[in-house]
C-alpha cells in the first residue's frame, strides 16, 4: 500500500511536498533537453530570443522617438526586462498548458488532473515546471532588466529590491489570475473557449509590453482588470522608476494582482463545480502533456 | 457500509442537458441567437453493489451510461441524486484519499507524458502518488514482467505503438498497487498475446491481493475470460447483472452445430443456417425446442453427414441478440 | 455537382462548412476571441493616438487606418493553416487517405474557421470604426482594387510559410507549439503587422519592406492606406509567393513520408 494513503493530509503537508515535485520537473526537463545536444540548444536558444523578441517592437519604436510620451528609451528598456522576466516566469514554472488552462478544459484534459492523489492547487503549481527550457527566458529578462538599470539614476536600495520583488510576483499572479477566470468559460463552452487562454495570453504579451499611459479610465481601467495588460510592466515599472507626472503607489500592482487571484480562483471554483456536474463529453489528447 | 462491499451506487441518476446544433446556415445562425437544448438522462436510478475482490464487467451498447458509471467511480463526476459509495469513500467529497487507493486507466486516454521516456512518466507517478522507493520497486518489478515494459522502457511515449502504449498505461494505472481497479477500454489495440498478458496480469493481482476490478470493454470474449460477473448497463438503467452462463440462458439454450457433409448444406428445419466456411456448414438453434437427433435425422435425409460438432454461441452474439432485442432490430440466432 | 465547379469543390466546401461551424455548438461565447481581440485593437489605436499626437493630422489618420485594418484583417495577414496541428496530433493520416488533396483541405478548413471571424469580427470593426475616429476606408477605388490581389497574395505567402515550418517541423523535430510562436514572434517585429515598418529605425525600414515577411502584412497594408506604389508592392508579393511555394512544394514533397508518421 502505498504511504500514508489513508491519511488525511493537510495542506501544509502538500506544501511539503513542492519541493519534490519541482525536482522532479527539474529531472524531467533536463532529460528532456539533454536527449540530443542540437535541440538542447535549440531550446535553451528559442525562449532566449523570442521572449524578449515580442517587446521588440516597442523597443524599436522607441529608439526611432527617442522615448515614447513619458518614457525614455531606457525606461522603455527597464519595462521590457521586466516583462521578459514575467513571461520567462510563467514559461519556467506554469508550462504545459497549466497557465493555458481553458485547453486542457476545453479539451475534456481536466480528468487527468482530478485521478491525482493531491489537491488541484499542487498539481496546477508544480506540472508546469521546466526551468530548463524556460530558464534562458528568465536569464535574459535579468539581462535586459540589469542592462536598463546601469542606464537609469536609480536608488536601487532594499526596500526598491525588495517591492521589485513584491511586483514580480504580483505581475506572475494578475496574468494567471487573468488567464484562470477568461479560461474558466471553457466548462461551459468548451470548443469555443479552447483557446480563450491563448486570444488572452496574446493580448497580454502584445499590449503588455507598451507604455499604456494616456489610454483613457475606460481603457486603462480595462486593462488593469479584465484584460490586465497593463499589469504585466506598464504598472509595476511606472511605480518602481517613477514615471509620469502622478506617482503610482507601489502597492497598485500587488493589490490588483491579489482581487484578479480572488477572482480567478472563486471563477474557476464555479467552473469546476460545473465540470463535476456534466463532465466533458470532449476529449482530445492534443497537446496533453507535450 | 459493509466493510466487504467496494463499491455501492444506490439510486443513481445522471442527466445532461445537451445543446443541440442546426446544419444549415440558417439553423447554426438561429441556434446561437435562440438555443435549444435536450436532455439526456444517462443513469436512471442504478443500484448497484460490488464486493471486495470481484471482477465485475460492465457492458452494454453504446450510449448506454457506461462511461457515465466509470466516471461516477472514478470520482470525476457526482450523481445528480442517489448516492456512490467507494472503498468507503465518496469520491467526489474524499477525492484525494479516494483517488489515492484506485487505479484508472482509460483505454483511449494516456496518462503518459509525450515526449518523454515511458521511465519519466512512471517517475512522475512515484513523486506524484508519493510512493515509497521499495514499493515502487517491488510493483515495478512485477509489472515490467508481466506487461513487458522493458522493451519500451527508454522510448518516448509518442514513439510508441497503441498496443505498447496501453501496456504502459496500464502498468501506470497498477504501480500504486491500487485496491480498486477501473480499466475501461483497457484491450484496446492489443495484439492476442498482450491481451493475454493483461487479462492474466488482472486476474493475478484479483488472486493474490484481492484486488477488486471493474472493467469495460467491447470485446466481450475477453470480458468473460476475465470476469465472473456480467453487468449490462441498458438505457440508464441496470438491464442483466449475473453470471455469464446466466447471461447466456437469457436469450434461450442457445446452441451452435456445425457440419461437414458431401454436398451443399442441407436445409434444417427448427434450425437457422448461418454460414458456410471452410467446407463446414454452421447453424444455430434453440436445444431448448429442438433436439439435435433429430436435426441430425434430417440433415442425413438430404446429404452424407461426415462430421458433426456443437458449441455455445460467442459471447458477443448473445450479447448482440440482446441489443438487437433491445432495439426491436432482428435478431440473427 | 454544382457546373463549374472542379469535381473536388464539394468536399473542400464540406470540409469549410464544418470548420466554419465547428464552434457554433457553444453559441454566443463564440464572440469571446472578438471581444479580446477589439479591447487590443483599441488600445493600438490609443496608444498610437498618444504616440503620434504631436506629428500632423494627415500621418496618424494613416496609422490610425492601418492599424484598424491591420487588426481587421489579422488572420489573413498572418495566414496559417492547421496542418501542423493535424500532423502533430496524427490527425494528418486520415487526411491522406481522404480523396482530397491534404493542403486542399487544410486551406479548406482555414477558410472555413475564417468565416466566422470575417462576419462577426472583421466587417463590423471596419463599419464602426468612425465611432473611434478612424476611417477605416481605402485611400482610393484603385487602392481598394489593388488591395484585393495584394491580400490573396499575402495568404498565398502565409500558406507557404506554414507549409515550409511544418517540412521544418517534420525534418528537426521541433515541436509544434515553438514553430507558432517561432513566426508570431518575428512575424509581429518584421512584417508590419502592429508597428508600420516606416516607424523602425537604424535604416530597416529601407530594406525590411522587400523582405517575404513584409510582403504578408506591410504590403497589403500601405496599398490600402495609400503608401507605395501598388503595382511595385503586388510584384514583390507575388515574386515571394512564388519563391514560396517553389521552396514549399520542395520541402514538402522531401518531408511527406516523415509528415505522415510524425504525429505517431
Amino acid at each position: 500500500m502505498a504511504d500514508g494513503r489513508q491519511q488525511a493530509h493537510t495542506t501544509w503537508w502538500f506544501l511539503t511536498r513542492v519541493p519534490a515535485r519541482y525536482s522532479l520537473g527539474f529531472r524531467m526537463d533536463l532529460a528532456f533537453v539533454l536527449r540530443s545536444p542540437g535541440l538542447a540548444i535549440y531550446y535553451l536558444a528559442l525562449d532566449a530570443i523570442l521572449i524578449p523578441a515580442s517587446g521588440a517592437t516597442t523597443f524599436l519604436l522607441a529608439e526611432r522617438l527617442t522615448g515614447l510620451g513619458s518614457w525614455s528609451v531606457a525606461q522603455v528598456t527597464f519595462l521590457l526586462g521586466y516583462a521578459t522576466l514575467v513571461e520567462g516566469i510563467l514559461a519556467v514554472a506554469f508550462t504545459y498548458n497549466v497557465s493555458h488552462i481553458s485547453r486542457r478544459i476545453g479539451r475534456g484534459q481536466f480528468d487527468h488532473l482530478l485521478v491525482q492523489p493531491q489537491p488541484l492547487w499542487l498539481s496546477l503549481l508544480s506540472e508546469g515546471f521546466a526551468p530548463v527550457t524556460g530558464g534562458a527566458a528568465v536569464a535574459m529578462g535579468i539581462a535586459i532588466l540589469a542592462w536598463s538599470i546601469t542606464r537609469l539614476p536609480l536608488d536601487t536600495d532594499i526596500a526598491w529590491w525588495g517591492f521589485f520583488l513584491a511586483n514580480l510576483g504580483a505581475s506572475v499572479v494578475a496574468v494567471l489570475g487573468a488567464m484562470f477566470a477568461w479560461s474558466s468559460l471553457a466548462f461551459w463552452a468548451p470548443v469555443a473557449a479552447e483557446e480563450v487562454a491563448t486570444n488572452v495570453h496574446e493580448a497580454l504579451t502584445t499590449l503588455g509590453v507598451f507604455p499604456l499611459d494616456g489610454l483613457g479610465t475606460v481603457l486603462t481601467a480595462g486593462l488593469v482588470t479584465a484584460v490586465p495588460a497593463g499589469l504585466v510592466a506598464w504598472l509595476p515599472a511606472r511605480a518602481l522608476l517613477g514615471v509620469g507626472a502622478t506617482a503610482t503607489p507601489l502597492w497598485a500592482t500587488p493589490a490588483a494582482a491579489v482581487a484578479l487571484a480572488i477572482i480567478g480562483a472563486a471563477t474557476f471554483r464555479v467552473g469546476l463545480g460545473r465540470y463535476r456536474s456534466v463532465g466533458s463529453s470532449r476529449y482530445t489528447d492534443f497537446g496533453h502533456r507535450r | 457500509m459493509n466493510p466487504e462491499t467496494a463499491v455501492a451506487l444506490s439510486g443513481v441518476w445522471k442527466t445532461y442537458r445537451l445543446r443541440e446544433r442546426g446544419t444549415s446556415p440558417r439553423e447554426v445562425l438561429a441556434r446561437i441567437v435562440n438555443p435549444r437544448f435536450r436532455t439526456v438522462e444517462a443513469l436512471r436510478g442504478i443500484d448497484l453493489v460490488i464486493a471486495r475482490g470481484e471482477i465485475v464487467a460492465i457492458a452494454g451498447p453504446n450510449g448506454a451510461g457506461k462511461s457515465t458509471t466509470v466516471k461516477l467511480l472514478s470520482g470525476l463526476l457526482a450523481p445528480d441524486q442517489g448516492t456512490v459509495v467507494a472503498l468507503g469513500c465518496d469520491p467526489i467529497r474524499d477525492r484525494l484519499r479516494y483517488v489515492s487507493r484506485i487505479g484508472v486507466c482509460f483505454g483511449q486516454r494516456t496518462e503518459l507524458w509525450w515526449d518523454h521516456p515511458v521511465a519519466s512518466s512512471f517517475d512522475w507517478k512515484r513523486v506524484v502518488w508519493n510512493l515509497s522507493q521499495s514499493q515502487y520497486d517491488r510493483s515495478l518489478g512485477a509489472l515490467t514482467d508481466m506487461l513487458g515494459l522493458n522493451d519500451i522502457w527508454r522510448v518516448p511515449a509518442r514513439e510508441l505503438s497503441l498496443g505498447q502504449k496501453m501496456r504502459a498505461d496500464l502498468a501506470l494505472a497498477l504501480l500504486p498497487e491500487p485496491e480498486l481497479v477501473i480499466l475501461d477500454e483497457p484491450t484496446l489495440g492489443l495484439d492476442v498475446l498482450a491481451k493475454r498478458h493483461v487479462l492474466d496480469f488482472c486476474r493475478e493481482i484479483n488472486r493474490e491481493r484481492r484486488v477488486t476490478i471493474i472493467i469495460t470493454s467491447h470485446d466481450l470474449s475477453d470480458l468473460e475470460a476475465l470476469a465472473g460477473r456480467m453487468v449490462m448497463v441498458h438505457q440508464g438503467q441496470v438491464a442483466f447483472d449475473g453470471e455469464f452462463d446466466r447471461l447466456r440462458a437469457t436469450v434461450g439454450l442457445q446452441r451452435r452445430l456445425r457440419l461437414v457433409t458431401i454436398g451443399e448444406a442441407p436445409s434444417l428445419d427448427g434450425a437457422t443456417f448461418l454460414e458456410t466456411r471452410d467446407g463446414a456448414h454452421e447453424y444455430a438453434y434453440d436445444a431448448g425446442t429442438t433436439t439435435l437427433p433429430a436435426l441430425l435425422a434430417h440433415a442425413e435425409a438430404q446429404v452424407t453427414v461426415l462430421d458433426v460438432e456443437t458449441h455455445r454461441p460467442p459471447i458477443d452474439d448473445v450479447i448482440a441478440t440482446l441489443y438487437e432485442s433491445w432495439s426491436g432490430a432482428p435478431s440473427r440466432t | 455537382m454544382s457546373i463549374g465547379h472542379p469535381p473536388e469543390f464539394g468536399r473542400y466546401r464540406a470540409s469549410a462548412w464544418l470548420a466554419a461551424t465547428g464552434a457554433s455548438g457553444d453559441g454566443l461565447y463564440s464572440a469571446i476571441r472578438y471581444v479580446i481581440r477589439l479591447l487590443r485593437l483599441l488600445v493600438l489605436l490609443t496608444i498610437w493616438r498618444g504616440v503620434l499626437g504631436n506629428e500632423d493630422g494627415s500621418e496618424l489618420g494613416r496609422v490610425l487606418t492601418y492599424t484598424l485594418v491591420a487588426g481587421a484583417f489579422a488572420n489573413q495577414l498572418d495566414a496559417r493553416t492547421d496542418l501542423g496541428d493535424a500532423i502533430w496530433d496524427g490527425r494528418i493520416a486520415t487526411w491522406f487517405v481522404a480523396p482530397v488533396r491534404v493542403f486542399g483541405l487544410a486551406v479548406a478548413n482555414t477558410l472555413g474557421r475564417w468565416a466566422p471571424s470575417l462576419v462577426g469580427y472583421t466587417i463590423p470593426v471596419l463599419a464602426l470604426a468612425p465611432l473611434v475616429g478612424v476611417d477605416p476606408r481605402p485611400a482610393s477605388i484603385g487602392a481598394a482594387v489593388a488591395f484585393v490581389p495584394s491580400i490573396a497574395l499575402a495568404v498565398a505567402i502565409g500558406f507557404a510559410l506554414d507549409l515550409l515550418l511544418v517540412s521544418l517541423m517534420a525534418r528537426t523535430g521541433w515541436s509544434l507549439w515553438d514553430m507558432q510562436r517561432l513566426r508570431v514572434t518575428f512575424g509581429t517585429v518584421l512584417s508590419g503587422a502592429v508597428i508600420p515598418l516606416g516607424y523602425l529605425p537604424w535604416g530597416l525600414a529601407d530594406w525590411l519592406p522587400w523582405f517575404p515577411l513584409a510582403s504578408m502584412a506591410s504590403a497589403p497594408l500601405r496599398i490600402w492606406v495609400g503608401d507605395g506604389d501598388p503595382g511595385l508592392l503586388i510584384a514583390g508579393q507575388a515574386a515571394w509567393a512564388m519563391i514560396g511555394w517553389i521552396a514549399a512544394l520542395a520541402a514538402w514533397g522531401r518531408q511527406r513520408e516523415r509528415l505522415v508518421g510524425y504525429g505517431g
